[in-house]
Formats: C-alpha cells, structure tokens, sequence
C-alpha cells in the first residue's frame, strides 16, 4: 500500500508543490495590504476573491484527480502493470484511498498553519482581533468530528464512483451496454445510501444539531450518525475491494 | 512438472467466445511458443494466467493455486502494449519494479537495459517502439519468475533489436524457468522454442514438441504454422 502512495506522490509533488508556492504568495500580498492599507478595502477583497477562486478551482481539480486515478488504473494499459502485481484488491483500493485522505489532511493542516501564522502577524497590527477567551474542549472536539463527516462524505462519494466504475471493469465488463448500467448502478447505490443515512438519521432523533456557545454557533454530529458514516464508508470499500480481486476483467 | 494447469476455460465476451473449453497443462522448465491467428485467444489466455482476466467458466491454477496473489508473485508478464507510465524514467522503472516486486533483480536489470543500449535517464514516453519493447523486456525477464509470460514480445520491433530480444531471452531464463511466448513471427522464435500450441478459436488445435513436429511432419515451424491455418 505504502508503495502506491509513493508513486501517486511522485507524480503528482510537483502540482501540489506549485499549488502551495501560488497561495503562499497570495497569501503574503494578502496580509501585506491588510497591515499597509495600500489599495483599501478593495484590494483585500480582490485577493481574498483571488484566494478562495483558487482554492476552490484547485479542490476541484483535485476532485477530478482523484477520480482520474482509479479511471487510469482500470480503462487504460498502464492499470496492467498494478492488477499483476501481488497486491490484493483490498491492498489495491486502500493505497488509493490512503493517498486520498492524506492529501486532504495535509491541504488542511497547511491551510490551518497558514491560517494561524497570519493571525499572530495581524494580531501584531490590530491587537483587538486577539481571542481572550479559552476556547472549550468540547467545541475542538465537534469541530473535528464536523470535519472528519465532510471527509467520509467525500470518501463515500469516491467509493461510489470507484464501485461504478469497477463495475464497468468486472461483473459488466461482458455486458452489452456495461458502462451505461455501470452509471445506473451509481445513481441507485447514491439514492440507497441517501435513504439508509435520512432514515436512520431519523431513528437516532438527531443526526445534525447547532450549539449554542456565547455568541458562536457551532455544528456538530452525534456519535450515531458518526458511525454510520464509518459503516457506509467500510461497505463500500469491502464491496469494491472484493471486485478488483476476485472479478476484475480489464 | 506440471506448472500451469487450463481446465475446461471458457471466455465470453459480449458476441463472442474468446475462449472455449480450452484445456491446456505447461510443464517447467520449458520455452512454450503460443501461435495462432488474430482472435484465436492468445492474448485472452495470458491475460488470465496473469490475472487481469477472469474465465466465464473453467480454472486456471499455477502449482496448485488458483489465480489470485499468490499466483501473481509466480508470474511476470508483460503485455503487448506499454504498460510503464509516460512519465517516469527508465532508472524510476527499475525502482517501480524493485519496489512491488520482491523477485525482482535490480543489478539484473540495469545489465539488460545496458546490452539493449538504453540510457536510464530517457523518459518511457520518449522511447520508439522498439526501445519500449525492449525496456519491457528487460524489466520483467530481471524478475526470478517461476513463468515469464510474453505477449508479442517481437511486435513492432526492428529486425536487429528482434535479435537482442531472443539472446535476452534465451540468456536471462534458466533452466527451471518457463516461457510462454506469444507471436506470429514464428520464423524468428522457432529456433528456441521447446513446445509449441497452436490456438484457433479460442481452443488448442495441436500442440507437442516443436524438435518432434519438425522430424515427424518434415518441416519447419513457419511451414506448419501455414499448413495448420491455410483455412482460417
């Protein structure tokens, strides 16, 4: 599994590098005009604008790699070399999704990290953004299960995507229209796993519910609907992973 | 001893029968020399010893095991077409190799894309078709493989690199090793094939010993291979 991730990286350090030097340099003329005043408030709003479009064209592009990886693996000649290799479908599929989730934690922490260097510059400047009070445990903690839910969210979505296509490269693959039945296929498992999330979302009486806490509103998850999550994702992955080894017909 | 096993194997694709009930048994230590027209299944059966295909019906077992893991650290095959990303170096290619395989000769390998004159800082995606097929080559005959599977080795390679890649062959495989080479160039494998199968529509139309077709039916390889597809 370690091997996929170095190979995934390999290719792909250079775009990720180039990423990171882009927003760091935004991101440093972004706090300079803050802290000088130099083109007013419109020039902060530009950069911001300019921050977050790139940020969310580079999600999306990401989006569409990550997608693109499994998509090379299985529809072109190059996923010839992986499938005979002594690696499980289990092994196969986990190094990618562990590549996956990695890359997503380290945007994060390096977005938290830029986040926070550039609170304590502007904190040198304006004094009164400083956060006197402690912040509660308990407000980490939700804030982190928020953030891991939008992390299986996306994982499941994946799985969904990967399953359909596996699909199109196993049971369907001798078909007649196996790719078209494939999509269908991933429609019906994202209404199935809509239904199954809405419906014991209800059994457990809460899935999502705001506290309250000074003046801040916060998201946050039960431990029901946590788990869920957990379950949803590991059925996914067994069903696929089980596909790639034991059904694959590329 | 018997190696490879094929029983009762069947392959259907959407409208047609790749495979079928095909039955086929390779022993060790021999150089097999797959032959057969286009769409006659070479490529469908080599697909599934390595396990990128899986039979309709029927199974396919390596020294008793069934295709899967275990199998797969028993082959190394390599595909007709480029199966190396465009993007790495041919010295990455090695590290590729080295890394998923555990057979797999790195000292071995950089001797045979030496003596196929190739330079390891050339990018895969920079290389003609005989360099590629020749950097392949190299790359999964550096493996200690139990069986060597050679899907068209010869195709689109030039007469004097065709040349280096059977002295590879014949030079890189021991004696407990096996090949299965698949080819229409019969003419040029001929003079190291030990066992030839002849494949038409998905099934074995004749196989033996190359040395004891050529005494008992007075011709060559090339010759039979004609006599036994004149009609297809």
């Amino acid at each position: 599994m370690l091997k996929i991730i170095k190979y995934e990286w390999m290719h792909r350090f250079k775009f990720f590098l180039a990423g990171f030097v882009v927003c760091i340099l935004l991101n440093i003329e972004l706090v300079r005009n803050i802290i000088n005043k130099n083109q007013g408030h419109q020039g902060t709003i530009l950069y911001v604008g300019i921050l977050i479009a790139l940020a969310f064209a580079f999600g999306i592009g990401l989006g569409i790699d990550h997608i693109r990886r499994m998509y090379k693996s299985l529809f072109t000649e190059e996923g010839y070399f992986l499938f005979t290799t002594p690696l499980s479908g289990y092994g196969i599929l986990g190094g990618k999704l562990i590549t996956i989730i990695l890359e997503c934690l380290g945007i994060t922490f390096l977005g938290g990290i830029l986040f926070f260097i550039d609170y304590k510059i502007l904190l040198n400047r304006f004094p009164e953004i400083e956060i006197t009070s402690e912040i509660p445990a308990e407000i980490v903690i939700n804030l982190f299960k928020f953030f891991m839910l939008i992390l299986f969210g996306y994982i499941t979505l994946l799985l969904m995507i990967y399953l359909a296509m596996v699909l199109a490269r196993s049971i369907f693959s001798a078909v007649r229209y196996g790719k078209l039945l494939s999509f269908i296929f991933f429609i019906m498992i994202a209404q199935v796993v809509g239904k199954i999330t809405s419906y014991i979302g209800k059994a457990t009486e809460t899935v999502v519910y705001v506290e309250m806490y000074g003046d801040a509103h916060f998201p946050t998850v039960t431990n029901e609907y946590f788990l869920l999550q957990i379950c949803i994702v590991g059925a996914l992955f067994m069903i696929t992973g089980y596909l790639i080894d034991r059904k694959i017909n590329i | 001893m018997e190696l490879l096993k094929v029983e009762n194997v069947t392959k259907k694709y959407i409208t047609k029968k790749a495979l079928e009930n095909m039955n086929m048994t390779i022993e060790e230590g021999k150089i097999y020399g797959l032959l057969g027209p286009n769409g006659s299944g070479k490529t469908t059966l080599m697909k599934m010893i390595a396990g990128l295909i899986q039979p309709s019906s029927g199974k396919i077992e390596i020294m008793e095991k069934k295709i899967g893991k275990e199998s797969k650290q028993m082959v190394s095959y390599m595909p007709t077409s480029n199966h190396l990303p465009k993007w790495m170096k041919i010295e990455q290619c090695i590290g590729y190799y080295d890394d998923y395989f555990e057979d797999f000769d790195r000292e071995k390998a950089k001797e045979l894309i030496d003596f196929m004159g190739l330079k390891e800082n050339l990018k895969v995606g920079a290389l003609s078709t005989g360099m590629l097929g020749r950097l392949k080559l190299s790359l999964v005959l550096s493996r200690n493989a139990k069986l060597y599977v050679l899907d068209e080795p010869l195709n689109g390679i030039d007469p004097i690199s065709r040349e280096k890649i059977m002295q590879t062959i014949l030079n890189a495989c021991q004696e407990e090793n096996t090949v299965i080479i698949s080819s229409h160039l019969v003419k040029e494998l001929e003079t190291i094939l030990d066992e030839v199968i002849f494949l038409e529509k998905g099934n074995v139309v004749l196989s033996g010993n190359a040395e004891n077709f050529r005494i008992e039916k007075g011709m060559s390889m090339d010759e039979l291979y004609r006599e036994v597809y004149k009609d297809a």
